[in-house]
């Protein structure tokens, strides 16, 4: 029985919200000749749903009827849910439909495997291809790279795509072959590397802005925390490797919501680790704009993040010997380790010093937040009580202000508790 | 002195030109619509728009700062706020008389209450990027109604030109009754829309709701990072939140 394209769509990107990646930065592609849409670089949000998530892209699955068994995914073989497949022209259609009424920034699509990785992908392109070139479509377009693709689609998909993300999923390779045991690591890195080294390619000399474009907006990987048991310094080795290695733009962290029943994994019942999840997304934020090193956030002897503060408050009770910091005369990059200020309040700081010196009324009238940094920074109006503590009597006294742990976490409504870890060696 | 103008950028540029040109003891510049009397304020001066003089008031202005400042000057006029006008005189003052260096400080008592409403302005006028909304009508226009809280309605003109330049579209403000009509690429100002108020809704429209609704994770659900990042006063434009206005937005 034939779907229509509404009972297609409902399907399709019911099944496809699991992926995080929502971004729509990074390309500037102009609008081309006689054609619509471009690439904002700062990207641009266009909905929130009820999970207060961005909606940025369209973001859907070519298909659900995928013949790979993984036991995290919705769609995997073995579950009875409702399966469908777009048609091409469907994908081209709703894509410019609701282009043109500014509901989305373009297309993010992805796909279960349908026969094997090159025809699925091939799918993929199509879709692209015919936006760009018969529609003259210049929207975001994100393309999933399907694990095991072969180098002729990826550099096809590259040429027409502005981001490319290949899924690792599982943060190791014990756990990938136990959870997906029709993928493995060499299919997710091949693709990966092809890319980010078609790309240094593509960029390399002097281009001009005739150079075609190869993945303008970089690509990005997604992994599940919470479905295997690897420890926070594991899956942020891992991020940090793809930061430098790869050049991926972004590392996305998908607390595991149980969707299938299976004693491979935490229980149904188990909630997801949203605050573990943020943790995370906090400690990435540390490592990609405020200069951080994995090793400085989590290391052997606690491989875990606490969870009861933010990573860069944590970094700062383990080294009091930086603090207190001038901030008439600290580095930037000092000034940025100070918790509570954050990368605006750090310019504005080191641009205004240049003409006077900052004291706590500049500093409020700025808007910088003194809540925690009042301990971290030295100035004459702070009594000098604030910056003698010592670390053990900082945590408590900070662990009293938030009065229960949630309050500061505006940004998940959950409990805490761990999702139980299956023992995986 | 009490200075009026009408409520144009023009206008605000004219009040400063005389003020400069007559040596005027200015102690408040005020647009005509948000001027309260009050009893012991003295006769107040309206000034009559002149776009000549605003425009030499203009390019004094842009001899003199780059254009990041200038685009922080502008936003701060569309952030309509009480007494905005002051903090741009004062700026003004001290730009004519001594050159745009002190400019660059954040912290100078003339300069950091123009950045932060400049922000502000900033902030919304990317939020509304992404939250105009169109709606197609039978003889393919795009239009969009939007109620933005400051004015933001001629900054947004640029993006959409260039992302539909073989379109015709408009977008009207209804809570300043102002809007633009673009067609073939050339922009223009229309007062009253004779268009239909509120979505009909097409086939598109149903579809967006419904793929609003199925890509919500209900184990994620969280409406107050919703309304954090979409705030209620938004949603009377968006049709995929419009009828569920009754929600409250958890404190």
């Amino acid at each position: 029985m034939q779907k229509t394209i509404a009972e297609k769509l409902t399907i399709l990107s019911a099944a496809a919200k699991y992926d995080v990646s929502c971004s729509s930065s990074g390309s500037r592609r102009a609008t081309p000749q006689g054609g619509m849409g471009n690439g904002a670089s700062m990207g641009i949000c266009h909905s929130f749903t009820e999970d207060g998530r961005c909606i940025s892209l369209l973001k859907i699955l070519f298909s659900n009827a995928c013949r790979y068994d993984c036991a995290y995914c919705v769609n995997r073989r073995s579950n009875d849910v409702p399966r469908a497949t777009f048609e091409v022209d469907e994908v081209v259609e709703l894509t410019l439909g609701f282009y043109e009424r500014n509901y989305i920034e373009g297309l993010f699509l992805s796909s279960g495997v349908i026969r094997d990785p090159d025809s699925t992908m091939e799918l993929l392109v199509r879709v692209a291809w015919k936006l760009r070139h018969v529609h003259r479509f210049g929207g975001y377009i994100h393309l999933k790279a399907i694990p095991g693709a072969s180098p002729e689609w990826l550099q096809r998909a590259g040429e027409v795509a502005d981001r490319l993300s290949v899924n690792i999923e599982v943060p190791s390779e014990t756990s990938l072959k136990l959870l997906a045991p029709d993928k493995n690591y060499a299919s997710v890195y091949t693709p990966m590397n092809y890319i980010a080294e078609r790309k240094l390619e593509y960029g390399a000399g002097k281009p001009s802005r005739y150079t075609p474009k190869f993945v303008p907006a970089g690509q990005t990987t997604q992994m599940i925390v919470g479905a295997s048991g690897e420890s926070d310094l594991q899956i942020l080795r891992l991020a940090s490797g793809f930061y430098s290695g790869q050049h991926l733009k972004r590392v996305y962290y998908s607390g595991y919501i149980p969707v299938n029943e299976d004693k491979r994994l935490p229980v149904v019942t188990t909630k997801p680790p949203l605050l573990r999840e943020h943790r995370l997304y906090q400690a990435d934020w540390l490592m990609r704009f405020y200069e951080f090193r994995y090793d400085e956030i989590v290391d052997e002897s606690s491989p875990h993040l606490d969870e009861r503060f933010d990573p860069k408050l944590g970094w700062a009770l383990r080294h009091p010997e930086f603090f207190p910091v001038d901030l008439n005369t600290a580095d930037y990059s000092l000034i940025l380790r100070i918790p509570g200020i954050g990368v605006r309040s750090a310019r504005l700081i080191v641009s205004g010093r240049r003409f006077s010196r900052v004291g706590l009324d500049e500093l409020k009238k700025m808007g910088v937040a003194l809540k925690r940094a009042k301990y971290f920074i030295y100035h004459r109006e702070l009594p000098i009580g604030l910056r003698t503590l010592y670390p053990e009597m900082l945590t408590m006294r900070l662990l009293a202000e938030t009065k229960t742990p949630l309050q500061q976490l505006s940004l998940f409504d959950t409990n805490l508790e761990r999702p139980a870890v299956p023992a995986l060696s | 002195m009490t200075l009026l103008y009408d409520d144009s950028f023009d206008g605000f540029l004219t009040a400063v030109f005389e003020a400069f040109r007559l040596h005027l003891p200015v102690s408040r510049i005020v647009s005509e619509s948000r001027y309260e009397v009050s009893l012991f304020d003295e006769e107040p001066h309206r000034i009559v728009t002149d776009s000549s003089s605003a425009s030499r008031v203009w390019t004094g202005i842009v001899q003199r700062l780059d254009n990041d400042r200038v685009a922080m000057l502008y936003g701060s006029f569309l952030s309509e706020l009480t007494g905005i006008e002051d903090h741009l005189w004062k700026y003004l003052v001290r730009l004519f008389r001594e050159g745009g260096a002190f400019a660059a400080n954040p912290l100078a008592p003339e300069v950091l209450p123009l950045l932060k409403a400049a922000e502000a302005v900033k902030r919304e006028q990317h939020r509304f990027l992404g939250f105009v909304r169109f709606q197609k009508t039978e003889e393919g226009l795009l239009f969009a109604e939007i109620e933005p809280q400051y004015d933001v309605l001629l900054i947004l003109v640029g993006h959409f030109r260039r992302r539909y330049p073989q379109k015709r579209w408009a977008i009207f403000d209804s809570k300043r009754g102002k809007g633009v009509l673009c067609e073939n690429g050339e922009v223009c100002e229309i007062q009253i829309p004779d268009f239909h108020k509120g979505y009909q809704g097409d086939d598109f429209c149903d579809l967006w709701k419904q793929y609003y609704n199925s890509v919500t994770i209900a184990e994620r659900k969280n409406l107050r990072l919703m309304c954090r990042e979409l705030p209620r006063k938004y949603w009377a434009h968006l049709p995929e939140r419009a009828e569920r206005c009754p929600v409250r937005c958890p404190k």
